[in-house]
């Protein structure tokens, strides 16, 4: 009796919006891995949001605080996961990024975000000044799992490591000026880094920005996705019917340009629709921060949002021809089984949050019951 | 309270919602604008971003134009185009244009002329297919891979060259036709130019970018016309022998088989090779038994008459009084070519009195001369052939353009439509003339045959019809259209001399005419009608007896033998 009394308290709001999604996901995989029968990609996809939803019901009944306080050994347990890429991963197109489980594809980088956030917010909470030792972790921590991943090579995921980073420490309250001044350096760092690059370094990042560029040459990939976007129309082709998804002339189309697949058969409706939804989720989640959190589940948060929010854009303006393709998955819709036990794992903790706060009834949310 | 740190805390989450929030209008609007470009727009915007988005045409097939008998009159033939891109960067220039002159044929210095362009040039068309590789090695050769390219695509081809060039028409280079029959049946046919979109990878090199859209009604047709190319040969024959002997300013003859209302065959003077047709001058280019209006003349009056003898005005046993061959009629002269006196009204169509013509028209009515023109379908063009001109008939409100109507003055009609009028006269029926004989699709395996429509049905009665028939068939025997008179076949006919309307004196011309005959034969059993005009011809003495009968008769003798017609008249 106590498990469905817990289920009450669960954020049906957050839940319905992340279910809503995932179903315009199963759509679209369905539809782009159409074989005139339902596909193995699309079954997969199918258990890996079954996955998921476990994950999330067994993430939310663990408490933030321990979790903050393991982080370290979660962030340990998922480096020596994507140390043991290094040595005996799968290579897929040129790059080392899977642990292979016989059906399973294990991609330990993933796992890496929330374990990086999780780390950081535990840490930034605690410490008092830049010269904390707890700071020399976070450099070490950050920086060790960057080299690895760009190794791999996925400058992608390796960046979305950092976008969280930078909402956290913004909303930790460090100055402006801080953010400032290290983005000018940036920039000034940038073209002198390039130089003293070797030639061969430099064609690598270039492959790293463009991952498609050996295959058809630099563009092809976009442009098919913005034929395909295009040719939607208002309400598109319709289900099954898209001519560029469906005739092999879209490569990738089930990972990272799903978002294409389903603009060309749902046409601007549908993708906008989609649109929304991550947009109410966004909105969902910043709502959260209006609850007296402690410092620790508030950066917690806030990395969350960031990270969902960074993956979003950048994949949609990726599929639209306004970002360098960087192999950033779409939550919760691209097809893969880490990226959706990931952010499983992420709304199973938002979850825990939302049940703690709303049980102790210091909410502010209109909608949660009294005790 | 709120400490400060607090109230930073809560800008800053607020700072980074909107932010958030704000960018997430960029995917929605970018998604608006490329789903909401028409689809010119986006093309145009990614061959902006993307130099290896290109567009390169395909020309499609297009099907053919047969004859009756299935003959192909106009076909499409795989050629290769050789363009210059851009001219001025071509290399050994000189040795380029030998190489193609002899390949080709064509001359060495027009080449080279056209080499000397600037910008996208094209080189050579409709070069046969089967030189694509000896031209590629030229290219190669001369070091021009870069800037001189092969096109693809379908050349049209006019097996029978000037025949029937004018109602057949052309096809532009677009491969759609422009002119005559190439045009009204484009959509049948097919082909054209297709612009598909392609990327150009450097390792694969041109791949598509969708799939090649081709609509299923689109898919081209072989089309099957009515005329027989014997019987045109004929026809174009005897066009030659007018134009040597009169030399007018356009001949037009058609020749329509009664029962079906087929046209076999139909020429004009000029005529163009269709082959070169950008050498030519529109104005040569149309279809004159269709395009152009000529006042009938005298070849009105056995509407009239007939139609006088339908309603009762007047009965076989009428005597017209003539007089003394001349009358004022609303302050202009109206002459016979002689004296006639008295004539029965058989002879005033015999001898082609206008002055007996106006005295019976002059028992007719405004309904009356209305209901004629309904009942020979006068009023409306068939919408057979591209451009028919529509009839121009006077307010008959006025009985001066009742009476000048009667004598084919006032009033015009194109060649085709007095000629089908004129079949009414011998079968009492008005058959739609009929182009379009089958439909052969050879994708899907399919044919599709036109039928014969009946515009109007017992236009005369029997006796009337009868009476006509006998008083043409007298036309010719006895009358102004002896020339026609065969040997072998009975010839119904009227000849037309109409004086054509000079702007520069403000009244009719003596020496500019178009000369007329129009007839059906066998006269005992008709199965055919034809018409020839000629338009302004030279000399002496042109009248529609002089200029048109005495082809008439070759006309009838040639087809009735080659379309095996037994002589019905006894030696």
């Amino acid at each position: 009796m106590r498990f469905l009394e817990e289920l009450k308290s669960l954020d049906f709001y957050l839940l319905f919006l992340v279910f809503l999604i995932q179903a315009f996901g199963l759509v679209a995989i369905f539809s782009a891995s159409y074989d005139g029968g339902v596909s193995l990609l699309f079954k997969k996809q199918l258990v890996y949001v079954l996955l998921s939803w476990i994950v999330i019901l067994g993430v939310s009944y663990e408490r933030v605080r321990n979790l903050l306080d393991y982080s370290l050994y979660l962030y340990l347990l998922v480096l020596f996961l994507l140390i043991l890429v290094m040595a005996f991963g799968k290579e897929v197109y040129g790059a080392k990024r899977w642990l292979g489980f016989g059906v399973f594809n294990l991609q330990p980088s993933e796992l890496m975000k929330p374990a990086l956030i999780l780390l950081s917010a535990h840490v930034l909470a605690h410490v008092r000044s830049w010269k904390d030792r707890e700071i020399l972790l976070l450099v070490f921590a950050y920086s060790t799992a960057a080299v690895i991943t760009l190794k791999q090579p996925d400058l992608g995921t390796a960046v979305s490591y950092f976008v969280p980073l930078v909402a956290m420490l913004f909303i930790r309250g460090v100055s402006i000026k801080f953010f400032l001044v290290s983005l000018a350096s940036l920039i000034l760092a940038l073209p002198i880094i390039w130089e003293l690059l070797k030639e061969y370094q430099k064609r690598r990042i270039l492959a790293v920005i463009d991952p498609y560029s050996d295959y058809l040459g630099s563009g092809y990939q976009i442009i098919q996705s913005v034929i395909a976007v295009g040719s939607g129309g208002i309400t598109g082709k319709g289900f099954l019917q898209g001519t560029q998804a469906h005739l092999m002339f879209l490569p990738e189309k089930h990972t990272d340009f799903i978002f294409s697949v389903i603009s060309e058969e749902f046409g601007f409706l549908g993708a906008g629709a989609l649109v929304v939804a991550f947009l109410l989720l966004t909105v969902r989640i910043a709502v959260y921060l209006l609850n007296p959190l402690s410092l620790g589940e508030r950066l917690t948060v806030v990395g969350f949002l960031a990270l969902l929010f960074f993956q979003t854009t950048v994949n949609m303006l990726m599929t639209l021809g306004l970002f360098p393709v960087v192999g950033i998955p779409l939550p919760f819709v691209s097809f893969g089984g880490s990226a959706m036990i990931t952010f499983g794992f992420i709304v199973g903790i938002l979850q825990s949050i939302h049940r703690e706060y709303s049980r102790e009834s210091f909410s502010l949310f209109s909608e949660n019951r009294r005790t | 309270m709120e400490s400060g740190k607090e109230r930073k805390f809560r800008s800053r989450s607020l700072f980074i919602l909107l932010s958030f929030s704000f960018l997430f209008l960029f995917p929605i609007l970018t998604i608006l604008r490329y789903q909401t470009f028409p689809e010119e727009g986006l093309l145009k915007a990614l061959k902006a971003k993307f130099p290896r988005v290109d567009e390169i045409y395909v020309f499609e097939y297009r099907g053919s134009i047969r004859d009756r008998e299935g003959r192909e009159l106009s076909l499409s033939v795989p050629s290769v185009s050789v363009f210059a891109k851009p001219a001025e960067k071509v290399r050994n220039k000189r040795r380029l244009a030998r190489g193609l002159a002899r390949l080709t044929g064509k001359r060495e210095s027009k080449i080279l002329r056209r080499l000397s362009g600037k910008g996208y040039t094209v080189i050579l068309k409709r070069v046969d297919k089967s030189l694509k590789g000896e031209l590629i090695d030229l290219i190669k050769e001369t070091q021009n891979s870069e800037f001189v390219g092969l096109q693809e695509g379908y050349s049209r081809l006019y097996t029978y060259g000037t025949l029937a060039s004018n109602l057949l028409g052309f096809v532009g280079d677009d491969g759609r036709g422009l002119e005559g029959l190439e045009y009204s049946f484009d959509r049948l046919l097919g082909g054209g130019v297709s612009k598909v979109l392609v990327y150009k990878s450097k390792n694969l090199g041109i791949i598509s970018l969708r799939p090649f859209q081709k609509k299923k009604e689109n898919s081209p047709k072989d089309v099957e016309i009515t005329l027989d190319i014997g019987v045109q040969s004929i026809l174009e024959d005897i066009r030659d022998k007018i134009v040597r002997k009169w030399k007018p300013k356009k001949v037009s003859i058609v020749l329509i088989d009664l029962r079906r209302g087929d046209i076999l065959g139909l020429t004009t003077y000029p005529y163009y090779d269709p082959n070169r047709f950008s050498m030519y001058p529109a104005s040569r280019r149309r279809n004159y038994v269709a395009t152009d209006l000529f006042e009938p003349g005298s070849v009105m009056k056995p509407f009239f008459i007939a139609y006088a003898l339908d309603r009762g005005r007047v009965s076989p046993r009428t005597w017209v009084d003539t007089g003394k061959g001349r009358m004022k009629l609303y302050g202009r002269w109206v002459r016979d070519y002689k004296p006639l006196g008295k004539l029965s009204l058989r002879d005033v169509l015999v001898k082609s009195s206008n002055i007996g013509t106006i005295e019976v028209a002059k028992r007719l009515s405004k309904r009356d001369v209305e209901d004629l023109m309904d009942r020979f379908h006068l009023k409306e063009t068939f919408g057979v052939l591209p451009g028919e001109a529509k009839p121009q008939i006077p307010d008959m409100g006025y009985p001066a353009n009742i009476l000048y109507s009667s004598i084919g003055q006032g009033i015009a009609f194109n060649t085709l439509h007095i000629t089908v009028a004129f079949g009414a006269l011998a079968t009492g029926y008005v058959v739609k003339p009929r182009i379009l004989k089958r439909i052969i699709s050879v994708e899907e395996n399919k044919e599709e045959s036109t039928y014969t429509e009946v515009l109007r049905k017992r236009v005369l009665s029997e006796d009337t019809l009868r009476w006509i028939r006998r008083t043409l068939t007298q036309v010719v025997e006895r009358g102004t259209g002896i020339r026609a008179k065969s040997k072998f076949f009975t010839i119904a006919g009227k000849t037309g001399t109409s004086q054509k309307f000079d702007f520069k004196l403000g009244k009719y011309s003596r020496e500019k005419v178009v000369a007329y005959f129009v007839g059906f034969f066998p006269a005992t059993e008709p199965r055919f009608v034809a018409g020839i005009v000629v338009d302004e011809p030279q000399g002496r003495g042109a009248y529609g007896g002089t200029v048109a009968a005495p082809y008439f008769k070759e006309l009838v003798e040639r087809t009735a033998f080659y379309t095996g017609l037994k002589p019905d008249k006894r030696k």
